[in-house]
This record gives C-alpha cells, sequence and structure tokens, in this order.
C-alpha cells in the first residue's frame, strides 16, 4: 500500500475529532517504537442499549500515517457501542486506512487504536 | 591515498542492485555495514574444506578449523592493538560483550560502589549499568552533555569518586558521531582507582583502534559493523583483569576439570567462551578485517572524512534541515542525525526509500539521548568506505522533494 495516498494525506492535514474533553482525565500512550506519544480523552455513556461511545478526542505527536489513522478511527468509532468496538481488530484498522502498511510501519496505523484500548473501560465489554 | 570507489563498490555484491526501480544507496551504515564479496568466498571454502567444532578434537580437520578460528583470534586482537589473542573473548555482539563485563562484574562490586556512564550511550550501554545498579544496590551516575550535545568532561570528572569502580562510555556516539576522549576518560578513571569500559561498536571499522593507547580495560565491538557477518562480536580485556573476573556463562569449553561436586575454570578466553562458539562467524570476521586491512584503516578513515564534510557542506545549505550535535567535522565520524523540518523523520524515511535510499528513522536505541536532544526521534545517514559523494547528491535531491511533498 502507498502510505501517501490522498485519504490518509486528507486526513493528517485535516484532522477530525483532535483536541481535549474539558473535564476527562487524559489517558497517555506512548509507541515504543519510535517514540510518538498520544493523549486520548473517551467519554462514554450508559444508554438503554448498553454502554456507547459519546465523544472521543485526541492529541497526537507522530508521523503522517499515526495521525490520519487516529482520525479515522476516531471517526469510525464514535457513537458506537463498547462492544462493538471492542471487537476490533489490527487488521480493520488497516482495511480503515486503505490497506495494509509494510511490516516496520504497521504499527503507525495501529497506535491510536493501542492509545484507545488503553482508554476504553472494561465495563459494558 | 585516495580510495578508489570503483574499484571498491565492485567488492560489495548488494550495492548494484536496485531497490524501487532506483540503485541502493545504502547509508545505514551504523546499524549494520554491507558485505564484501571475499567473506562470500571465505565462506564457500571453509563449509566446502576446513569445517569442524573446534578445540580437542585430535583429528586433522579439526586442528584445521580451530587453527583458522583460533587465527581470527589474533587477527581481531592485532585490529585493536591488543597484546595479545587472549585478550579478546568472542561474544554474540558488542551488547553481549558488555553484558559479560556487566554479569562478571557483578560479583565483585558491593553496595554503594558506584558506576558512571553517559546519557548519551546506545541502550546496549546504558540499559545493562542501569539493571545492574537496580539488582546490586549500586549507584549509576549519569555524565550530562554540552551545549554542543557531546560528552561534558567538566560533569564527568565531578561525578568521579573514589566509589566509582567502573567507567562505561561509547568510543563514538551512533547517534551523533561524536568521538568521545576516551584516552583522558580513561586515565582520569584510572587515577580515581575505577575500570573503564568502552563500547566500540561505531568505532572499529571506521578508524584505527589501538585499546593500548586508549589504555581501556575493556573494549567491546561486533564484526557486523565492519563488513563482517552478524551474530560474531568481541570483548578486548586486560589480561590481568580477566584472569580475576568470574565467568559469565557456564557450560563446555570454559571448565577445566569437572567432578560431581565442584568445578575449576579454564583460562581466559575460553573461560568466558561456554559452548560451540560461532565458528565461522569468527573466521570470516577474520576475512573482513583482512580486506579492511588491504584497504588501510587511514585511508577507510580519510574517506568518510572528506565525505562527512561534503554532506555536512550540502545540509547546512538546506534552510529545513536541523542538524542534531556538532555541525562541524572535527572529532567526529560520519554519523549525521538530522530532523527535516514539519516532516516525521518515519515519513522521510519512507519517502527517502522511494529515491533507493536506505537511512535510519527513529530513536537509535538511545531514548534518554534523544530527550536530551528534545525529539522524539532522528533520520540517521551513515557513511562508510563504498558511499561517494555521488549516493550524497542522491540525498540531497530526495530530502528536498520530500520537505516539498509532505512539510
Amino acid at each position: 500500500m502507498d502510505i501517501y495516498q490522498e485519504l490518509i494525506m486528507e486526513h493528517a492535514r485535516n484532522p477530525r475529532n483532535a483536541g481535549r474533553i474539558k473535564g476527562v482525565r487524559a489517558i497517555r500512550a506512548k509507541n515504543p517504537f519510535c517514540g510518538d506519544e498520544a493523549e486520548i480523552y473517551l467519554k462514554t455513556n450508559n444508554t438503554p442499549h448498553g454502554w456507547r461511545i459519546a465523544d472521543i478526542k485526541y492529541e497526537i505527536q507522530g508521523c503522517i500515517l499515526s495521525k490520519a489513522a487516529m482520525s479515522i478511527f476516531s471517526e469510525h468509532i464514535k457513537g458506537k457501542s463498547t462492544r462493538e468496538v471492542a471487537k476490533i481488530k489490527d487488521e480493520d484498522i488497516f482495511k480503515m486506512v486503505g490497506g495494509m502498511p509494510s511490516p516496520s510501519r504497521q504499527n503507525c496505523a495501529t497506535f491510536g487504536f493501542e492509545a484507545f484500548k488503553l482508554a476504553l473501560p472494561k465495563e459494558g465489554i | 591515498m585516495a580510495l578508489d570507489s570503483k574499484k571498491i563498490r565492485k567488492d560489495f555484491p548488494i550495492l548494484s542492485r536496485k531497490i524501487n526501480g532506483r540503485s541502493l544507496v545504502y547509508l545505514d551504515n551504523a546499524a549494520t555495514t554491507q558485505k564484501p564479496k571475499a567473506i562470500l568466498e571465505k565462506l564457500k571454502k571453509h563449509y566446502e574444506q576446513s569445517h569442524a567444532n573446534v578445540h580437542r578434537g585430535v583429528y586433522a580437520l579439526a586442528e584445521e578449523a580451530t587453527s583458522e578460528f583460533e587465527g581470527a583470534r589474533k587477527k581481531i586482537a592485532d585490529f585493536v592493538g591488543a597484546k595479545s589473542p587472549n585478550e579478546i573473548i568472542f561474544t554474540r555482539n558488542a551488547t553481549e560483550a558488555v553484558n559479560l563485563v556487566a554479569y562478571s562484574l557483578a560479583k565483585k562490586l558491593k553496595k554503594g560502589d558506584r558506576i558512571l556512564t553517559a546519557v548519551s550511550e546506545h541502550h546496549s550501554n546504558f540499559v545493562p549499568w542501569l539493571r545492574l545498579a537496580k539488582e546490586s544496590g549500586l549507584k549509576l551516575d549519569i555524565v550530562k552533555l554540552t551545549p554542543t550535545r557531546d560528552f561534558n568532561i567538566r560533569d564527568f570528572k565531578s561525578k568521579l569518586t573514589r566509589k566509582t569502580k567502573l567507567v562505561a562510555v561509547a568510543h563514538v556516539s551512533n547517534v551523533s558521531g561524536y568521538i568521545y576522549p576516551v584516552q583522558k576518560i580513561a586515565r582520569e578513571a584510572h587515577k580515581a582507582g575505577a575500570l573503564v569500559l568502552v563500547d566500540g561498536a561505531q568505532s572499529a571499522g571506521h578508524m584505527p583502534v589501538d585499546v593500548k593507547k586508549i589504555d581501556c580495560d575493556f573494549f567491546a565491538f561486533s564484526a557486523h559493523k565492519m563488513g563482517g557477518p552478524s551474530g560474531a562480536g568481541a570483548l578486548y580485556g586486560k589480561k590481568e583483569i580477566l584472569e580475576k573476573l568470574e565467568p559469565f556463562l557456564s557450560g563446555g569449553e570454559m571448565v577445566r576439570e569437572v567432578s560431581t561436586k565442584d568445578a575449576s575454570w579454564n583460562d581466559a578466553p575460553w573461560k568466558f567462551e561456554a559452548g560451540t562458539p560461532n565458528i565461522e562467524g569468527a573466521i570470516l570476521w577474520g576475512e573482513a578485517i583482512d580486506y579492511l586491512k588491504k584497504i588501510g584503516m587511514k585511508n577507510i578513515e580519510r574517506h568518510e572524512k572528506e565525505l562527512l564534510k561534503y554532506a555536512l557542506g550540502k545540509l547546512k545549505n538546506l534552510s529545513f534541515i536541523n542538524l542534531h550535535g556538532m555541525t562541524g567535522s572535527i572529532n567526529r565520524t560520519s554519523i549525521i542525525s538530522f530532523n527535516t523540518k514539519g516532516v516525521h523523520p518515519h515519513d522521510a524515511a519512507t519517502l527517502l526509500d522511494r529515491y533507493g535510499i536506505c537511512v535510519r528513522a527513529g530513536h537509535h536505541c538511545a531514548q534518554p539521548f534523544m530527550r536530551e536532544l528534545g525529539v522524539p526521534a532522528t533520520l540517521r545517514a551513515s557513511l562508510w568506505l563504498y558511499n561517494t559523494r555521488r549516493e550524497i547528491d542522491i540525498l540531497i535531491s530526495a530530502l528536498r522533494k520530500v520537505h516539498r511533498e509532505l512539510a
């Protein structure tokens, strides 16, 4: 896959859901492969249909692929049930970003997802 | 004598291959170097003619293999200026050589003793000390950097105490290419009664090395960063010190006599070499050394220096490049770390790959150093004897394109 395709470049330049959520504690994550860092702000609501992702925001310091993947992923999960997002796998992330990056760059695509998993509350999954 | 680049490049078959349709421009020599065909031919000859396990075999083939293996030890000893081949212990790599010292020395150190290292070290010469200090109740002191990001000799002197038992520093930084004042460091350390370990992973193969002149007690280095195979490394240790140290690993070859109750150790270096060693690794390393000696270490050093000057001159002209560490060519080797403003190092390295250029992007296994530089990662170009000005030009032109595309 060409990492620098239009979808990736567009999301990296105009990241969706970037920023913070007031009053929500940030969950920090670091990518050990490259030193990239992210802070995830996650708000979940208990609805009659179970727990849902009410809002997600983030701050990320990273490469184009990690920024774009975070943006695409945040759009994808907003409003979904926590049960549903807990089922997401690395392969789903690769599909979202338009293909499988080369082995040394796969962790860039999944970094935001890994950070999100740290922030996801265990109840309701 | 100037190097004959054209001739040298022909000795390295891989340099004629294409990457992404472009000629390979290999600038990641600090990670590992490419191999001259002399060692391929040697491997073939060894397997076809002289392979057997070394030592103890009384048949001719084993004696031949042992003689080749121990001959390689002699070549390696001479290459770094050791007094005797018995001062060379074979390991898997420089990291294992450092760990050998850490584990063997641990038995000699007591609570409250201090180890002194630097913030600019590769993890291989940092984590073993961090761990040893934690596990044995030792204190780890860490030398800071100067404003130009070099080893701070003043801070070093102030942290050197009578309690300091070991000073562990690199010969050359794997991030900035800076050459540590190892002779001065060793002199000061010895005055304070400390032993000195020098991590020579980035110096051996790039400049003449003389462990006697440095007067270090240990010198760790590896084959694969100087044209030899991976999986072979060595620890040089002064004979009188190796004799006093306990073995690192236990098993066959490192023993003299074993009963059901006790065992006694072989002489150094073999008491540190439990199990069948990397026989062909050592022999090929010896062959790589023969190759380098033919070209001449002084000539290789000069060639790298000239290329470094050329590359620094070009990089300084690019307004979007931030060079880390010294921007001059004095007191350093041809390892260049830099960032492209507005472009993440991984993006830059991936795009440079499109032009066939191999550079490293990341923290270079020196996370404490990266923190000091204030960046999560850098791009690193590192040169060797086969690199050319033309390759530097290709890098510069590709960097311009990368910056235009992504910044």
